[in-house]
């Protein structure tokens, strides 16, 4: 249903040009979901903006690659036609549903406005369909909060409306961007299972971004790993977390605290992700692997096929080196590290925490 | 969730701090009160880690404040190291402050940006009129101690750091005046997952190094079982369960205890996505709930956790619980070794 080859997207920012997705590809079949999990300024909101051509123009140096969504290309959409497809096909769902929604608005104004763009409903069969929408979404009392303002609902039913404003189009794929992480957990936890039924009902796929591994486990049927803007690891849920076989995957599983894990000390991954503006040659994760040689700081891995549609880009993955041929490990290969790795070294130049957010 | 009992507080003599009935409301306009803080008591023994965790809006931060008295109280008693800092004069208050110190959850917007790391650590000991040469030579330390070399990032400002550089000077600020007691709240939010890990390291090494005692808050529960030694569980103002952490992540008492931690995704594509069956309506605490606060939310509340509060019960030795109605069996207090008489 949805084929993304290639996606390649630098922006400028006013320190210089930002290589913030490089060569980014998966599949998704209609009802299924993926996982972008990466850490801030690992590129997953950008390569959902890009695959909804929703960056400004202005910021964008460089675009290549396809996006085929249902039989057409989107990247080379007219404006015009995207319009219809934003809404009507791909709904989207950010993190912050204070600046998603207009904070003047009644929320019943801001559904209807979306149910009625395109004309042909009446206002009164569009405010049923409202109620519908927000009565899918489990809001209590729908008919009341159509009157309310988004400061009068609690960060829950704020997201719970944007998840109806999202469907409100009956969209094929719906793409979710940390629609959890301004939440407390026992929110989260019920928006979590929501988003989860009304994608088996609708037969939705979904796009759900996260940094956080243990939120997407129970959610995604794949997931794809980011790091410094690219993906390093596409496996199945239960591959990733029962054989993460990218050093950087393995890593950041491990360095989550988990309750019932009795350790003194947090693995940890030394150092820092690298700034966009010049990511490290080679493997981008070398700096701070462990496993670290010197074909990992002179060629980059290319994301392979090991099985199973699992695909990782690692020179020395973890696990069982011999299962397949391209990976296997030079036997000259002796991990040297480039020098030697501090905690997060200090960079000479001024280091912005969080890529650029939708440019 | 009462919290309104002292059945917690432990009589050794190697706690640090002793806080009891404390209070914190706030003026909301037409004579209203926001009951932020209703009677909590809980105590830290020396060198140990107390987890506060809770829902946004719980108090958490409110509290570790009211300890610091940064305002003070309503009312309640705070003793540190065996000082009753309520009510205690300002000049007097102002000793202390040095050994009682506090990290924050955004360390960019608790570093002045005009000005240069080396005076941002200095500023504690400039403060209290410590001889330059000292100064120096504290301000070396303690950023050598978080991991960073004064002689490259000590004319820097704070704009060139990241998050989790920038939590480090934090620590390194709250760290050269040696205190005894260490406030985090919520020190690694804004952290990501692979920092995150490297500050939470931290400051168990800072811990064992200098002997500190914490009061770390945080709405993560993986966070909190990972770093505490003690863990206390707050909801809408009152304190619902307090014990060690294991007790507490074993066989959690509280309904809403066990509610949060149901509601943890597991890191395991095995365990189906599931919600606890409670409501997500948090009650204003401007007109909190009669009787148990979280009787509106709880999944077993009868007429009798409406009608009255639930006084906090010893359910293991240091495990206290204020629930009608526990999810552990409540033994005689009399079979209990370390009982205390309620």
């Amino acid at each position: 249903m949805l084929r993304v080859e290639g996606i390649t997207t630098h922006l400028t920012t006013g320190r210089g040009v930002v290589r913030a997705v490089e060569d980014a590809s998966f599949e998704l079949e209609a009802g299924r979901t993926l996982a972008l999990v990466g850490e801030s300024g690992s590129g997953k909101t950008v390569l959902t903006r890009s695959i909804m051509r929703l960056l400004p123009a202005s910021s964008v140096v460089r675009a290549d690659g396809h996006v085929v969504f249902g039989g057409v290309d989107l990247m080379t959409l007219p404006p015009a036609q995207l319009r219809h497809v934003w809404g009507d096909r791909i709904g989207l769902v950010s993190q912050n549903p204070m600046t998603a929604l207009n904070p003047v608005v009644r929320v019943g104004r801001q559904l209807c406005e979306v149910i009625r763009k395109d004309g042909g409903v009446s206002a009164r069969a569009a405010r049923q369909r409202a109620i519908e929408l927000l009565t899918q979404v489990e809001i209590p009392e729908p008919e009341r909060r159509l009157g309310q303002y988004p400061h009068q609902l609690s960060g829950g039913l704020r997201q719970r409306v944007t998840i109806a404003i999202a469907l409100a189009g009956r969209p094929d794929l719906l793409i979710a961007d940390e629609p959890t992480t301004a939440l407390d957990v026992t929110v989260q936890a019920q928006i979590l299972s929501l988003l989860g039924r009304l994608q088996r009902d609708h037969g939705m796929a979904m796009i759900f971004v996260s940094h956080d591994l243990g939120v997407v486990a129970g959610l995604a049927d794949e997931i794809a790993v980011m790091y410094a803007g690219r993906i390093v690891e596409r496996a199945s849920s239960h591959q990733l977390f029962h054989g993460a076989r990218m050093r950087y995957s393995e890593a950041l599983l491990a360095a989550a605290p988990r309750i019932g894990r009795a350790t003194s000390r947090l693995t940890t991954i030394p150092g820092r992700p690298p700034d966009m503006l010049s990511p490290p040659r080679g493997c981008r994760f070398h700096p701070r692997c462990a496993h670290a040689t010197e074909r990992c700081r002179a060629s980059e891995p290319e994301l392979v096929l090991a099985g199973e549609g699992h695909r990782f880009a690692c020179w020395h993955p973890a696990g069982d080196d011999s299962v397949e041929g391209h990976h296997d490990e030079s036997v000259l290969d002796e991990p040297v590290l480039d020098e030697p790795v501090l905690d997060e070294p200090v960079l000479d130049e001024p280091v912005l925490d969080e890529a650029p957010r939708g440019g | 969730m009462a919290g309104s009992g002292t059945a917690p507080l432990r009589d050794a003599d190697d706690v640090l701090l002793r806080v009891e009935h404390l209070v914190c409301e706030h003026p909301a306009g037409r004579g209203r009160k926001v009951h932020a803080v209703s009677d909590v008591s809980f105590d830290i023994a020396r060198r140990e880690t107390l987890g506060l965790v809770g829902e946004t809006g719980c108090g958490k931060s409110t509290t570790a404040r009211a300890v610091l008295q940064l305002p003070r109280p309503t009312s309640g008693s705070v003793r540190y190291a065996g000082a009753e800092l309520v009510g205690m004069p300002k000049p007097e208050l102002r000793r202390i402050r040095p050994s009682m110190q506090i990290i924050l959850q955004d360390p960019l917007s608790s570093l002045n940006p005009r000005r240069r790391i080396r005076d941002i650590v200095g500023a504690p000991l400039r403060a209290w009129r410590r001889p330059e040469s000292q100064v120096e030579e504290k301000v070396e330390w303690a950023l050598d101690a978080v991991g960073l070399d004064v002689a490259q990032v000590g004319d820097r400002r704070p704009h060139s750091f990241s998050g989790g550089q920038a939590q480090r000077i934090c620590i390194a600020r709250a760290l050269v005046l040696e205190p005894q007691l260490l406030v985090c709240d919520e020190p690694v939010s804004a952290l990501d997952v692979s920092v995150q890990a490297q500050v939470l390291n931290l400051l168990q090494d800072m811990k064992e190094q200098l002997g500190l005692t914490m009061l770390f808050i945080s709405h993560d529960l993986a966070v909190i079982s990972h770093v505490s030694d003690r863990v206390a569980v707050m909801y809408l103002g009152k304190l619902c369960e307090i014990g060690d952490a294991q007790s507490i992540y074993d066989s959690p008492a509280h309904p809403y205890t066990a509610a949060l931690l149901d509601s943890v995704p597991e890191p395991d594509p095995d365990v189906p996505l599931h919600a606890p069956p409670m409501s997500s309506v948090l009650p204003s605490p401007i007109d909190p709930p009669a009787g148990c606060r979280f009787s509106t939310r709880c999944p077993m509340a009868t007429e009798v956790c409406t009608a009255s509060e639930p006084p906090m019960r010893q359910v293991a030795p240091g495990h206290h619980v204020a629930c009608h109605f526990p999810l552990v069996p409540v033994p005689d207090p009399a079979s209990l070794t370390t009982a205390t008489p309620p």
